[in-house]
């Protein structure tokens, strides 16, 4: 008993003695370097290592990475955060909204990003922020149909209306995101994929409810995996899943529903806190240069929206149409946007959904 | 100069080692459970706010939102696996325990428990992904027996109420067996010889001496796997393809997808007092045991 105690005073201490220890370290390193540092709070697995280092080399501008996983905790930190504030975040577009109204993102002068001029035009001025006075274009993509060519045969999928089909019941993989389910819904209804009305939504979980015999899962996680382990045979994901699946597994295939696909844009911007804006902006301004947003774009799978870096791509990459749609589809397709407090009433009947 | 000594060892004394380590592990709980569910039990009276997360403004809304948004019947929902996990780890574990402590020399007993905890290193969402792999449609287990002929199609295991059993009942078998190993390790056989000699058949001398004496290490271990269960949402996400919903889930969604501070804050001081309501049923039952 006394050997139980002595061990956790002595592990309680050992704690209570790192965090001072670290606390205080990181104090120090703010102090002494603090024109050359910048922090970068990005999603996990959108940004490699190597293009940190090279702009650390390039510039002897120290980048502290860290990473989130879903817009809501960044929002927190961003909110919460006083002691070494980030320098840049990524939004997704329909937080940018929110974050603009929330006063949280300062206004970014495009002047200082000379290679601005590489994005493309189509994905600028999106109805979160017309002018792109906050937001800068990161990555984006869109959810389509994914299916195993040997469970079902893709000709006969043109819509995600056929998701509801009887033959598929236990076949059918979503995202588990309240949002995405409900855009498949609210399009085959032929309804507005970013409705505020309580009575649509409402309709739209009526519909859902419809699908959910056929529903196996919902996965956001990595949903390319239960395509890989033979547990579903149709399903709605985002391309840069299908696109790695399909590079595993040559029997899985994609079809852009007819209804149109659901895009999302991730977006780099800088938080109104922001103590190193300088080497923010270079950094930015690093990540748009043309070899490097290649690079970027290679590692990370989903598409970039740097024009410059799409023409140095391989051509099997830069002309598929499942990563890089044509441009009459995407023009047709929704982006997502913010719904503000029917956000509240989509969770609730996506709970009612589950139950 | 008496007194100055009687002064040097009262400062030692509250210095002393035991002083010290039993502040800790008061002050240990304190900042880090108390002083946090008394924040969020604050802020589930506070109003939502869009932006801030929540108001400095009373109100009762988000306890009306409980019963007005048929909240309740999610949560006893979410109660049944949690049950049926705890009434299956019991089922294993106690028979399992009793042969453990019975059969085998101290020595071994310490190596065989020690067995049991090693899985329990390694985090929980790993071996999450681990069952999956196994009881996957492609799977070790599909493959194995349908190699071996027993089935001609693939079982659909995962994605499904019972696969999240799965996972609960092997994750947290541990947190059972080793409170029923404490409990059973103290248990004198000369008392069990005693209920033999007094002609107590073999049932009866279950349930007259065993029981009653295991009984602490049987409701120790059902509250620690019965409350983590509800917790484990992600157990429920990765095996049963995130389809029902335990609390955990509705707490997650609140404070992570909505952003709605003040309904999470609720539903987690629901949880609370529940808790507090199973452990006042347990401390009485108890005492009623003593008496």
């Amino acid at each position: 008993m006394k050997f139980f105690t002595l061990l956790i005073t002595l592990s309680t201490l050992f704690s209570f003695a790192t965090t001072i220890v670290t606390t205080t370290m990181a104090a120090t390193t703010t102090h002494t370097s603090q024109d050359k540092v910048v922090y970068f709070y990005n999603w996990t697995e959108y940004l490699p290592d190597d293009v940190i280092k090279d702009f650390e080399k390039e510039t002897g501008i120290k980048v502290i990475y860290s990473t989130y996983d879903n817009n809501e905790a960044m929002y927190a930190k961003i909110k919460m955060q006083k002691e070494n504030p980030y320098d840049i975040v990524v939004p997704s577009g329909y937080f940018v909204k929110k974050m603009v109204e929330a006063k949280l993102l300062q206004k970014i002068d495009q002047k200082k990003l000379n290679n601005f001029k590489n994005l493309d035009p189509d994905l600028l001025n999106k109805s979160f922020d017309p002018k792109n006075q906050y937001t800068i274009p990161y990555f984006w993509g869109s959810t389509v149909i994914a299916v195993n060519k040997t469970k079902i045969d893709p000709n006969q999928i043109k819509s995600f209306k056929d998701l509801w089909k009887k033959e598929f019941k236990n076949k059918v993989l979503l995202l588990n995101d309240m949002r995405e389910v409900f855009f498949i819904s609210l399009k085959t209804l032929k309804l507005n994929g970013n409705t505020k009305n309580e009575s649509e939504i409402k309709k739209a979980y009526e519909n859902l409810l419809q699908l959910k015999p056929n529903i196996k899962a919902f996965d956001s996680d990595s949903p390319k995996t239960a395509f890989l382990a033979g547990e579903v045979a149709i399903g709605a994901i985002w391309n840069g899943e299908i696109f790695q699946a399909m590079k595993e597994n040559r029997d899985i295939s994609y079809i852009i529903p007819k209804e149109g696909a659901f895009f999302y844009l991730d977006n780099l911007a800088i938080p109104y806190n922001a103590r190193n804006v300088e080497n923010a902006y270079k950094l930015i301004n690093f990540i748009l240069r043309a070899d490097i947003a290649k690079r970027i774009a290679m590692a990370v799978g989903y598409a970039s929206p740097n024009l410059a870096a799409r023409k140095l791509l391989p051509k099997e990459i830069a002309n598929n149409p499942l990563i890089y749609p044509e441009k009459n589809l995407v023009k047709s397709g929704d982006f997502q946007d913010d719904v503000g407090d029917a956000l509240q009433i989509y969770q609730r009947y996506f709970e009612k959904l589950k139950l | 100069m008496t007194s100055k000594k009687n002064n040097e060892s009262r400062i030692s004394r509250i210095f002393s080692f035991n002083n010290l380590s039993i502040s800790l592990t008061i002050l240990w709980p304190v900042i880090f459970v108390l002083i946090p569910f008394a924040i969020l039990t604050t802020i589930s009276f506070l109003v939502y706010d869009d932006v801030n997360f929540f108001k400095m403004q009373f109100t009762l809304e988000n306890y009306k939102r409980l019963v007005k948004d048929d909240y309740l019947p999610v949560l006893l929902n979410s109660l049944v696996p949690s049950l049926i996990t705890t009434i299956i780890t019991l089922v294993i574990s106690y028979p399992l325990t009793f042969f453990i402590t019975r059969k085998f020399s101290k020595k071994t007993q310490k190596f065989l428990i020690f067995l049991v905890i090693i899985p329990y290193w390694t985090s929980s969402l790993l071996r999450s992904y681990g069952i999956r792999i196994i009881l996957g449609t492609e799977g070790i287990l599909n493959t194995i027996l349908i190699h071996l002929k027993i089935i001609s199609a693939p079982l659909e295991i995962i994605y499904t109420p019972t696969a999240v059993i799965v996972g609960f009942v092997y994750l947290l078998i541990p947190l059972m067996i080793l409170p029923l190993y404490s409990t059973m390790e103290k248990l004198d056989s000369r008392l069990i010889e005693a209920a033999y000699d007094l002609k107590a058949s073999k049932l009866q001398t279950f349930l007259k001496v065993i029981w009653p004496l295991t009984l602490p290490g049987v409701t120790v271990g059902s509250f620690m796997v019965f409350l983590p269960s509800m917790g484990m949402f992600y157990v429920a996400d990765i095996l049963g393809g995130a389809k029902s919903i335990l609390i955990g889930n509705l707490v997650k969604g609140q404070f992570l997808e909505v952003r709605n501070w003040p309904m999470g804050a609720t539903l987690n001081t629901l949880i609370l007092v529940f808790l507090l309501l199973f452990l006042l049923i347990y401390k009485e039952k108890s005492h009623w045991g003593h008496k």
